[in-house]
């Protein structure tokens, strides 16, 4: 920890002519007279080296350990393929949907007073609030071939449970409240200016919302389907009751990975988790690059 | 134009059916995709009787997983409470470099899937890992043990409390604390007599949201954990035993446990929002008292407001400067 | 196209924001809706635009009701914030209102391109149309609205505060600018301002509003040089208040003196004098402020030691100066050049007393 003896220092008072703490001096770009600046970093970066980096870096190093051939064989094999275009299919397709779902649900939270709004808003959160190993049992529950929903998807020959659509289904649950609480506060702080312009000039509500509406929320659609598909990608607990969890068939790949683990076959399990890390980072500065370009309009 | 008549929003309303059907599509759609699976947790439950209902979430083996759960967060908590004071602390009241590369950091366990979160614990704690042989040689044990869940449970649970307090604190600026400093106040006694009572609300949604996922986690903890019965159990695992068992009626008993907690969860959170936005309004409103021409755009068709939610952009009633995405929180 | 309101009603909840409303503004007029916050002035408008919809009374436009949304109406409308389709470029969002045409009555696209550009050019914006509105400044976001709500060839403009948002230079600029628009374009305009000297400066006639009535609407040099309520007089320019009749304290004694109502005398309608008449205030002379071309000077009674302004050219203050070796403390008497009293008005019939001589 650099902070160490300089945290006294710090503290007691940076006055001029006194030797700033390193960190204080290396990094900041205007003073200030606060002080615990290299205390709080410190802390600050020696957690995330010791909690997040170090073990990440693990993954990255036991894959370079690797040949070529073999991480190409480890990743890519067959099984992990189909294995991987379960998880990224399915994660698209339910993201899709939660975000038109998401979006219906949002416009009638924010636009339309009814009763129990207030409980219903509360609620939208109850996907990411509920445990995924109690949201995975209860959905299985429910599509399983003698659930409440099931039985009747039964009739007309449709199987959810312990399908590739079963997964389907678990994906869209927990990708709900993403795309609701993204849309949500852009929604609520559109002002009417521009909807009465665009009646003032002629356009009906259907033409408004098609036109201007829409459009405005667009990035923050967009922002949500992100979100809710980068949770479903790396999402476990809630799929791995529903899905059959056959190799090549109904296999998401995180849990290929912990079979691997219980087969001993790290670098196979690591070589699949790194594809599934790089994926995710290049998913984060997607979001992040969406996210600044709608700052940037924001200011019309 | 003489009948005294006022629609809803005047010119920018939809026709009273248009509205009506979309009311009833959303809660249609709400009822079935939230309530049902709720529901069917507690019918489960007590399917076979409350006796057998009491029995499963009393028994010796049900009450240590929730021991172990309960010490898993009351470890990850505390911990991620002093790293997200220490974060916020740094990023929202200084300016320096590397900080947008710093708050993505932050982000990162949001976007690593709970499995590979377990993993890479697995990769250096492991009897193969790189402090394997260490651990071995001092006769510790960090996976298939309680440490290695507590550990994963901190780094899964990691940026909760941090992205809660950095928006909050960036959007309430330096200027107090620097009053405070002028008139010669110590560090300590600024952060705990000026910055926290600031924060308070936003603090506690932070632990509210930490707490939940930590009891919640499952892929993580399962990864780690050796599944051994009584020892290394939390109730998430607890549960997929029970299950893979087809002890489904415990199984959903003690889910519903964890159901309860999810919505005491929900319950505490709406009272907290409630409390920040009208601590956000009050603070707003008084900043612009007397400015005429900043009264931006008053008008909007909302019907409430909700604030910005925890896993959605940082971003609030005040934009301030970019503050490095966020990104999904993958499944615990 | 005229407007004709009569017997307008509309209340928000238990406020009531436009109380008994009649009001013509004849075809191809510029009118000012002026008045302080809260006062109905912008209700006013929306009911015009048909944002609103009025609890009573009626709107007609060129003899006609009025249709029911402001789809049917061809009012064309400004924001005070502009309100500019923050996705669409400038030339989308100056064409959007011939796009959202029916397909009957839309143009074809060689003639949308052609209104836009012939309206970017009149709003002097013409090289801008493939920006978009958050590249703009204020006062171009403002002439691009103005752009866009005459592109669908309104038969009434309205404009909502349309100079509030930006900067005091600007919004000189933007109102002359809007005023030679109007000469050359001849549409009905109405416009809601807070702002005096914006109502006087541009108006051809000025619809002075307050608590949700309209006090007095004639032209600029009508509603200040005759004010028909206190409330008028007092929102159009500085006025001096006196109790009594101007040069008489209360309880002065003087059998004319009628010691009811108020005097009101604008600060240039004072002259100062060096010797006392009849019928002046005798004052001590406290500051003297000089702002641009004029003097101000703030004299206190002598009698009550309240506080009495005085206006006037810098070069007759000079001269009198000199004259009277006018310094701070020095005495002076005040005459009033022109007095205004309002004789026991009540609704809507006020008297005025010019009472010139004293």
């Amino acid at each position: 920890m650099t902070a160490g003896n300089s945290a006294a220092a710090t503290f007691v008072g940076s006055a001029p002519g006194r030797p700033r703490a390193p960190l204080s001096r290396a990094l900041l770009t205007r003073t200030s007279v606060l002080p615990g600046f290299d205390l709080s970093l410190g802390i600050t970066l020696f957690a995330l080296g010791l909690i997040v980096l170090l073990p990440l870096s693990a993954a990255f190093a036991k894959t370079a350990t690797l040949s070529w051939p073999a991480f190409v064989d480890a990743a890519f094999s067959p099984r992990v393929l189909a294995s991987y275009r379960l998880t990224f299919g399915a994660s698209l397709a339910a993201a899709s949907v939660s975000a038109a779902f998401g979006l219906l649900v949002t416009w009638v939270l924010v636009r339309y007073p009814f009763p129990g709004r207030r409980i219903v808003d509360a609620l939208i959160d109850l996907p990411f609030a509920l445990p995924t190993a109690v949201a995975g049992i209860a959905l299985t529950a429910l599509y399983a071939d003698n659930g409440w929903v099931g039985r009747w998807l039964a009739l007309a020959g449709v199987k959810v449970a312990y399908s590739p659509l079963g997964v389907f289904v678990a994906l869209t649950f927990i990708g709900l409240p993403f795309v609701v609480r993204t849309v949500q506060p852009v929604l609520a702080d559109l002002p009417t200016g521009i909807e009465e312009a665009a009646a003032t000039l002629g356009a009906s509500r259907a033409q408004t919302f098609a036109r201007v509406i829409l459009p405005a929320l667009a990035p923050a659609l967009l922002t949500g389907f992100a979100l809710a598909f980068a949770r479903a990608v790396g999402e476990y607990g809630s799929v791995i009751f529903i899905a059959g969890n056959l190799p090549m068939v109904s296999e998401i790949a995180p849990l290929l990975i912990v079979t691997k683990l219980e087969q001993y076959d790290y670098a196979g399990a690591t070589a699949i988790a790194v594809v599934l890390l790089v994926a995710a980072f290049a998913l984060l500065l997607a979001i992040n690059a969406l996210q600044a370009r709608a700052r940037r309009r924001e200011s019309a | 134009m003489s009948a005294p008549s006022t629609p809803v929003a005047g010119a920018t309303a939809e026709p009273a059916w248009v509205r009506r059907t979309l009311i009833g599509s959303a809660l249609v759609f709400l009822a079935g995709f939230l309530l049902l699976p709720l529901a069917v947790v507690f019918v489960e439950a007590l399917k076979k009787g409350l006796a057998v209902y009491l029995a499963a979430i009393t028994e010796p083996e049900a009450v240590s997983a929730l021991r172990l759960t309960l010490l898993a967060a009351a470890v990850a908590v505390p911990t991620n409470v002093v790293i997200g004071l220490a974060a916020a602390w740094s990023l929202a009241k200084f300016r320096f470099r590397g900080q947008n590369v710093l708050l993505t950091l932050i982000d990162l366990p949001f976007s690593v899937s709970p499995v590979i979160a377990g993993l890479i614990y697995v990769l250096l704690f492991g009897l193969q890992g790189w402090f394997g042989p260490w651990l071995k040689a001092h006769d510790l044990q960090v996976i298939f043990a309680v440490p290695g869940i507590v550990l994963a449970t901190v780094f899964v649970t990691f940026p909760f409390v941090a992205r809660e307090l950095i928006p909050t604190m960036q959007a309430q600026g330096t200027e107090q604390e620097e009053a405070a400093r002028v008139l010669g106040a110590s560090g300590w006694h600024i952060l705990r007599r000026v910055t926290l009572p600031n924060v308070r609300w936003a603090l506690l949604y932070g632990v509210i949201l930490c707490n939940a996922r930590a009891m919640g986690e499952f892929g993580a903890v399962s990864v780690v954990s050796g599944h051994v019965r009584g020892v290394t159990d939390t109730l998430p695992l607890h549960i997929e035993i029970l299950y893979n068992e087809y002890q489904s009626a415990a199984a959903f008993a003690v889910a519903s446990l964890l159901a309860l907690l999810a919505l005491v969860t929900l319950a505490l959170k709406a009272v907290v929002e409630r409390r920040m936005a009208r601590a956000a309004r009050l603070a707003v409103q008084a900043a612009r008292k007397d400015d005429v021409a900043a009264r931006g755009p008053q008008r909007s068709n909302a019907v409430g407001r909700p604030r910005r939610s925890a896993y959605a952009q940082a971003g609030g009633a005040a934009h301030h400067a970019p503050i490095g995405g966020a990104l999904a929180a993958p499944a615990p | 196209m005229s407007i004709e309101i009569r017997h307008l009603h509309k209340r928000f909840g238990k406020t009531v924001v436009c109380d008994d409303l009649d009001l013509d503004i004849a075809d191809g007029e510029l009118v000012a809706l002026l008045g302080p916050s809260g006062s109905g002035k912008t209700t006013l408008l929306r009911v015009i635009a048909g944002l609103e919809t009025p609890d009573a009374g009626s709107v007609r436009l060129h003899g006609a009701d009025a249709a029911s949304d402001p789809r049917g109406r061809r009012v064309g409308f400004v924001f005070q914030h502009y309100a500019l389709f923050a996705h669409m470029t400038i030339f989308e969002n100056v064409a959007f209102g011939l796009r959202v045409r029916p397909r009957a009555t839309r143009p074809d696209e060689a003639m949308i391109r052609k209104r836009v550009h012939e309206l970017l050019a009149l709003v002097q914006l013409d090289g801008l149309a493939d920006r978009y509105p958050h590249q703009l400044s204020g006062g171009q976001r403002q002439r691009i609205a103005l752009a866009r709500a005459l592109a669908v060839e309104p038969d009434v403009l309205l404009l909502d505060e349309p100079f509030g948002a930006l900067d005091a230079k600007v919004r000189k600029d933007l109102r002359r600018w809007l005023r030679r628009l109007h000469d050359e374009m001849h549409v009905t305009t109405v416009f809601v301002t807070h702002d005096q000297d914006e109502a006087m400066e541009v108006a051809d006639r000025v619809v002075i509003m307050n608590h949700g009535r309209i006090e007095q609407a004639g032209t600029p040099d009508e509603v200040y040089d005759h004010p028909k309520t206190p409330f008028v007089l007092q929102f159009l320019g500085d006025v001096n208040l006196f109790h009594g009749r101007f040069g008489h304290a209360p309880g002065a004694g003087d059998p004319q003196a009628e010691h009811t109502g108020v005097s009101y005398v604008r600060p240039h309608e004072l002259q100062v004098l060096g010797a006392p008449e009849h019928g002046t205030l005798a004052v001590t002379l406290s500051q003297v402020l000089t702002v641009g071309t004029q003097a101000r000077l703030e004299f206190r009674r002598i009698d009550d030691g309240s506080w009495v302004d005085v206006q006037l050219p810098r070069s007759e203050f000079a001269i009198l100066e000199a004259k009277l070796g006018l310094a701070r403390g020095s005495r002076a008497w005040l005459k009033a050049r022109r007095v205004t009293r309002f004789a026991a008005w009540s609704d809507g019939d006020p008297a005025v007393d010019p009472a010139a001589m004293i």
